[in-house]
């Protein structure tokens, strides 16, 4: 009884909104950049306590990506009132978090006087095709959602721990940047203004998700000690949140 | 036409926009520096305690210590040697181990087991000398210190107990040498294991004297059984006699 209700309250809803699209809606290109929020312990970071360790090293799951930022392509072609075929491009980098846990971790484990940590960026780049799904709100003013699956090509920083005792400087710990193809998926929703004909604004939230398993190679790891990762397998997702300019073809007007 | 060149300035307008993003992103990796943590502890106190295995009555404790006797606190730049000497018997084996104490804490707090904690990047040398320059052996494995690294230079007047120089000499022959050999039994957790020198043989020939230098290397992810690595935690010496 009640799945039938949910039922007619979308089926009427649908109907209603309908009277806005009497034909195709505007195949698009846009162009976006926003905010990328890791999720899950790709976005973690650990203490420098949880990272001590003076006899054998330890593996760490967390990633500490800091909040990134990207830049995407994308566009759909509609073939009915509401769904149409389409893809982005997108590419983000992420810079890392907690470098400062990172450095104590290493420097408690070594019982050193100073550790230099300097870590470079994530990087992802992806392409998606997929479904898209448009739903007129207003005259001008429309929902966009997309399913989009593809590959993502990730790529770890590289962390130099540089690590100083008795004023003498020991060879830097390194831990290499790695990369990886993976299969990717991305959800998101959101909302297209158009400002002119040809012109629209677009506002949209996505769930992006890829769990690349990276071999990670270390150098200068003379002694059993620290944080050392030689693998990385844990899920990169996010949520994105942008802000897009789109270029409209043809459709309504 | 018109929405041609109107195409080409939206993506010209967008790409700039991305990239304009993305780039300020791009800067100069940050790097952080982590400063010396406080708490660390003093090593006031450098003990040699070795047991006859022939005799274990036979008992030898040899001091190295910057506390003073005589106000019992810690003396930066003094080194009190009345107790750093070994009486050892002569052709004999003796098991030793090395105790470190921080004597500025209540109760005295034993640094040698946080050592011992830390054995992965932390290495004992064991430096008797006069020794023949035939034996002075340059290993991963043993305990002899490289002659460019021994004190040669000190004042006379520095001495160890007895009022021996604590500098550091070749034997012109086999009379002026100190004949006591240093090995060290116990190993860390390394791939593979290394010494460490907390325990160890000390094996006397014929009765000589002489001195024996002790140094801790601590040796941060670069430990590999040599002395060069790393930097020093602790240099004491003490007086042999072997009877």
């Amino acid at each position: 009884m009640k799945t039938n209700k949910v039922f007619f309250i979308i089926t009427a809803l649908f109907i209603s909104l309908s009277v806005f699209s009497q034909q195709n809606p505007s195949n698009f290109i846009e162009i976006d950049g926003g905010a990328s929020f890791p999720m899950g312990n790709w976005g973690k970071t650990s203490t420098a306590s949880s990272l001590m360790s003076i006899q054998g090293t330890i593996n760490d799951t967390h990633g500490y990506a800091n909040i990134g930022v990207f830049g995407a392509l994308d566009g759909a072609w509609f073939f009915s009132k509401h769904f149409g075929i389409g893809g982005m491009f997108k590419y983000g980098t992420y810079s890392l978090k907690g470098v400062d846990s990172l450095s104590q971790g290493y420097e408690e484990s070594f019982d050193v006087d100073t550790t230099r940590t300097t870590p470079t960026h994530y990087t992802m780049w992806s392409i998606l095709p997929g479904l898209y799904f448009d739903l007129p709100l207003a005259k001008k003013l429309s929902l966009t959602a997309r399913g989009l699956v593809g590959i993502a090509h990730s790529t770890t920083p590289q962390i130099v721990v540089t690590i100083e005792d008795g004023g003498v400087f020991d060879t830097p710990i390194e831990q290499y940047s790695a990369s990886q193809a993976s299969f990717a998926f991305n959800l998101g929703a959101g909302l297209r203004y158009r400002i002119t004909n040809c012109l629209g604004i677009g506002l949209r939230a996505d769930y992006f998700y890829t769990k690349p398993d990276f071999t990670i190679n270390n150098s200068s790891r003379v002694n059993n000690a620290g944080r050392e990762v030689k693998e990385y397998n844990q899920p990169l997702e996010s949520i994105n949140l942008s802000l897009g300019i789109a270029y409209q073809f043809g459709g309504k007007k | 036409m018109q929405k041609i060149i109107s195409f080409r300035k939206f993506l010209a307008f967008g790409f700039f926009l991305v990239f304009t993003l993305i780039l300020a992103r791009c800067n100069k990796a940050a790097q952080t520096v982590t400063p010396s943590l406080p708490g660390n502890e003093f090593l006031t106190t450098v003990q040699l305690q070795l047991t006859n295995s022939a005799d274990p009555t036979d008992v030898q404790l040899a001091s190295s210590t910057q506390i003073s006797p005589y106000t019992n606190t810690y003396q930066l730049d003094s080194i009190y040697t009345n107790l750093a000497y070994l009486n050892l018997k002569a052709n004999s084996t003796y098991t030793g181990r090395v105790i470190i104490l921080d004597e500025t804490k209540t109760p005295f707090d034993t640094v040698s087991v946080e050592i011992l904690a830390r054995e992965n990047y932390h290495l004992f040398f064991f430096q008797p000398t006069p020794i023949l320059a035939s034996n002075i052996v340059i290993s991963n494995t043993s305990t002899d210190i490289p002659q460019s690294d021994w004190v040669t230079r000190q004042p006379s007047s520095d001495t160890t107990a007895f009022g021996t120089s604590v500098n550091e000499t070749v034997a012109a022959s086999a009379v002026d040498a100190l004949n006591l050999t240093v090995t060290r039994t116990d190993m860390d957790s390394n791939t593979p294991p290394l010494q460490i020198g907390l325990q160890d043989n000390f094996v006397t020939g014929a009765a000589s004297s002489g001195i024996l230098r002790v140094v801790l290397r601590h040796q941060p992810n670069a430990k590999n059984g040599t002395y060069a690595p790393g930097s020093t935690d602790l240099d004491v010496t003490y007086a042999v006699t072997i009877n």
